[in-house]
């Protein structure tokens, strides 16, 4: 097994690299001191520097973590709520009409601005530790060591074609939205936005399908189909509803996924006040859409889960701290379309089970994920804001999906003569 | 080693056979090329014979199928893929793994074979298509005749007795088409029995054992045939001038010898050099006709996306339509750009909606009519497009990009997926549409359409300008 570079770090057994991520990982959450955290930090680091990171890459990792400091320090400063706590400067008064009022004044609390860095280095170890394990070792690399212990490989065929596919996707995305532009279409302004999102996604996901057809033909002409014995793993009855052809056209979906939400992952998220919207929109969109044209059980799930493992594997390194958060999602979507069967047939049904997506999720990150994992907290009333926009963000999301869904079945239903 | 009797075969919900009464016997180390346009069944064969139907694509079956005794429906895909490999038209759709090795395993780990069986399998794979130097590389930097190579391992490896070729030589370019005779060649001379699905196999080195021909049945493309020469037919039609609902699009342009694109000594790469331009000056005038030619990343497809002011230059500028990159809002409608995949250019619900997104409807009735007249797509107006097949989304696709306005078409592969008849008829419109003062720059590998059509050709190799001819 060929290594990415060779450095110190590239020569460990992919295996290690992801227990010692799951250290850190549970590190991260058990410490609590500044001192333990700032050893850790500095511990990552050293790791770091074994990984052949290139010079021009620790420029960006350092605006990176600059700017998860910046954002940490300001956001814990004004919602810290812990006691004492000393106002340093006032944003809003109490008395101030409507605003004050609803967030009982917005101040700047020099406690918070002290408990916001201990909270960067929490954040800063992981962001060290997902650079150092991405900088030395290729996903095969990942998958082949998951594959090893054990990982069905119908997950392994879903990750690879996933990872795989992703920069023709990227490529097909960007040649689509030429074509949009010479024809005169362009994104600006929220109405064109949604628009091009519809024209865009449309024959994205068309092509998709025809070319996940095309690769379930060669997968099953060379061994693979998901109720046979392989030499690394033995099928599972998890799989067995699916065909190939569902597992491929789930792996493009993943990936679509992860190109929606490249621009949030390069800086829009730390935009305050908009990107929940803007996130949930698209994710809620290209996930609907998946569910709708395979209306199965585990679907959701697969998507939603494979997406996490994906930006893992890609970006963030493996880190079970973002796990609970991808099952919580799956496990509610799965139940609830369990109980409605209405996998987004409906306008209604879609717009609904987007709205009660987006409930969840933004509650469960703000109310246990932050606090309880990330010990991040946040004004009530910004957990309002935050998930009213996530509702409405995923709602219409899962209406677009809905309309996106029932496009490219119509398109497709005859596509295969 | 292959025989079939009575093969008839339709897809499901399709009232129309595919295949009828096929009847055919290939011995061993034989090779049977399976010749037939679009649409006549070469694919649905393969398909037959290596198991996909009826195990993965359901549809009416009867008729018998043996392959080396074994016979398709009584065995699972995955079984029959011991005795019968096949490779299909696009190598990129059946690479799975992120490396060349990897890659070569997936088939034997898949057939549970033993780990040193399979490194066995594997290395002898490499070995015999040699890419053994290629084991580390990343499949996704692979050339189009490395990944055919590929492609063609994976199925070696699983050591079938006979190999099944779905238009191999479709995608690939000069070099990438050589490289695979000579794999087939191999094949040959090792005893495999071989079967070739392709239009007409004319480029084949080898003469066929056999040969079989498919015809169409039931579903005819709609020709167009009513139509006359399309010379005085477009003359007319078109060149016709509606002020009130837009105008025709030959009327526009006046046929003087005014440059509308200058490229000065531009030179573009990308980090890893996978796509790179050098040193290239051109210069080309109003209603000039220009072929780019070139194999597989000479650099045809970046030279587009320079003019269009898609990439930051190292060095140099470019000049379109007198504008200074980066112009491409400013100059939408103004170029139109034919992709070599359709499907990434089509975006409604009907083929009349995908024509009129972007115009106006009242302004462009007129001239979408007996365009549509003219491709023998008037029948398909209120069809969804990606109903259509691949020829014909390829024509809808060419037909979105004309417009009234449009001064300069760039036509990436134009050709690809269509029939002698069907690219000869897009290539005539753009023949007339130069002579009318559009400035057409198309990219092809079918040097049959570049010698008939290209009153220029300037040749690409590794991002330089390695000939720039004009012809009379």
């Amino acid at each position: 097994m060929k290594s990415v570079g060779r450095s110190l770090l590239s020569r460990v057994h992919p295996l290690a690299k992801i227990g010692y991520s799951l250290v850190v990982s549970a590190l991260i959450v058990i410490l609590n001191q500044p001192v333990h955290l700032l050893v850790l930090v500095v511990s990552t680091l050293t790791v770091l520097l074994f990984a052949g990171v290139r010079v021009h890459r620790f420029r960006v990792l350092f605006l990176v973590i600059l700017s998860i400091v910046i954002s940490t320090m300001i956001s814990q400063a004004f919602f810290y709520y812990f006691e004492p706590r000393t106002v340093l400067i006032t944003i809003v008064p109490e008395q101030f009409p409507y605003i004050g009022r609803i967030t009982g004044g917005v101040h700047l609390y020099k406690e918070g601005l002290t408990y916001g860095l201990v909270q960067s280095l929490r954040l800063i170890s992981g962001t060290l530790v997902a650079t150092a394990i991405v900088a030395s070792t290729h996903p095969s690399e990942i998958l082949l060591s998951l594959k090893r212990i054990r990982m069905p490989s119908e997950l392994g065929l879903i990750l690879l074609v996933s990872l795989r596919f992703m920069p023709q996707l990227l490529e097909e995305m960007r040649r689509i939205l030429l074509g949009l532009r010479l024809r005169g279409i362009r994104r600006r302004g929220i109405i064109n936005a949604f628009k091009v999102l519809r024209l865009l996604l449309q024959p994205l996901v068309i092509n998709s399908l025809r070319q996940a057809r095309l690769l379930a033909l060669a997968a099953e002409v060379r061994g693979f189909s998901v109720t046979r014995t392989t030499s690394v793993s033995r099928s599972r009855s998890l799989f067995q509803k699916f065909t190939t052809i569902d597992l491929v056209v789930i792996a493009f979906f993943i990936s679509l996924l992860y190109l929606a939400a490249l621009p949030f992952k390069m800086g829009l998220s730390r935009i305050p006040f908009i990107h929940a919207f803007f996130f949930s929109v698209p994710f809620t969109c290209i996930l609907f859409t998946g569910i709708r044209l395979i209306p199965k059980s585990g679907t959701a799930s697969l998507i939603i889960i494979g997406n996490s493992l994906l930006g893992q594997m890609i970006s963030r390194g493996v880190n079970p701290l973002w796990w609970p958060y991808a099952m919580i999602e799956s496990l509610f979507l799965e139940t609830l379309f369990l109980i409605t069967r209405d996998y987004v047939r409906t306008p209604w049904g879609a717009s609904a089970a987007g709205a009660l997506r987006g409930l969840v999720v933004y509650l469960y990150f703000y109310l246990v994920s932050a606090p309880f994992i990330w010990h991040k907290f946040y004004a009530g009333w910004f957990v309002t804001i935050q998930t009213s926009q996530g509702v409405v963000g995923s709602a219409l999301g899962g209406f677009l999906g809905y309309r996106i869904g029932r496009a490219v079945e119509k398109a497709y239903s005859h596509a295969f003569l | 080693m292959l025989k079939i009797r009575n093969l008839a075969y339709s897809y499901p919900g399709s009232p129309e056979p595919v295949l009828i009464n096929v009847d055919l016997d290939v011995g061993e180390g034989e090779l049977a090329l399976i010749k037939g346009e679009s649409g006549t069944g070469k694919s649905t064969l393969l398909f037959c014979i290596n198991g996909l139907i009826p195990h993965v694509i359901e549809g009416t079956l009867s008729g018998d199928v043996e392959v080396d005794g074994v016979k398709p429906m009584d065995v699972t895909v995955g079984e029959m893929s011991r005795t019968v490999g096949t490779v299909f038209q696009n190598p990129d759709n059946q690479i799975f793994m992120l490396r060349v090795g990897e890659d070569v395993a997936f088939g034997c780990e898949n057939l549970g074979l033993p780990p040193q069986h399979v490194k066995e399998r594997v290395d002898g794979a490499l070995r015999e298509l040699d890419l053994t130097e290629l084991q580390d590389r990343e499949t996704s930097r692979l050339s189009g005749g490395q990944k055919q190579r590929l492609a063609i391992a994976g199925a070696y490896a699983m050591r079938p007795k006979v190999f099944l070729f779905d238009e191999p030589t479709t995608d690939l370019d000069g070099k990438g088409r050589r490289e695979f005779y000579d794999v087939l060649g191999k094949l040959k001379q090792e005893g495999h029995t071989i079967l070739i699905a392709d239009h007409d196999g004319e480029d084949l080195p080898f003469s066929p054992d056999k040969v079989l021909l498919l015809e169409r049945h039931g579903h005819q493309e709609d020709q167009g045939a009513e139509m006359p020469e399309p010379a005085d037919w477009m003359e007319t039609t078109l060149t016709r001038t509606h002020p009130d609902q837009g105008g025709g699009i030959l009327e526009r342009h006046n046929t003087t010898r005014q440059q509308v694109l200058k490229l000065d000594d531009v030179t573009y790469e990308v980090k890893d050099r996978s796509f790179a331009l050098h040193d290239i000056s051109l210069t080309v005038t109003r209603g000039e006709m220009v072929a780019v030619v070139g194999d597989n990343g000479s650099g045809k497809t970046t030279l587009f996306r320079v003019i269009l002011g898609l990439v930051k230059l190292q060095r140099g500028s470019v000049s379109l339509l007198g504008h200074e990159s980066p112009y491409l809002d400013s100059l939408a409608g103004k170029v139109g750009y034919l992709f070599q995949n359709p499907d990434e250019q089509i975006f409604a619900d009907t083929v009349e909606a995908e024509l009129l997104l972007g115009r106006g409807r009242r302004s462009s009735n007129t001239l979408i009519e007996p365009l549509l007249r003219y491709m023998g797509l008037v029948h398909h107006r209120s069809v969804h497009p990606h109903c259509l097949s691949r020829g014909e989304r390829k024509k809808v696709a060419f037909l979105s990009i004309l417009r009234p306005e449009a001064e300069i078409l760039l036509l990436d592969e134009p050709t690809t997926g269509l029939d002698e008849g069907n690219w000869a008829k897009l290539m005539d419109f753009m023949e007339i549409l130069s002579k009318h003062g559009t400035t057409i720059i198309f990219s092809s590998n079918n040097m049959r359409a570049v010698r008939r059509y290209g009153k220029r050709i300037v040749t690409l190799e590794k991002g330089r300008i390695a000939a720039d001819e004009k012809r009379g």
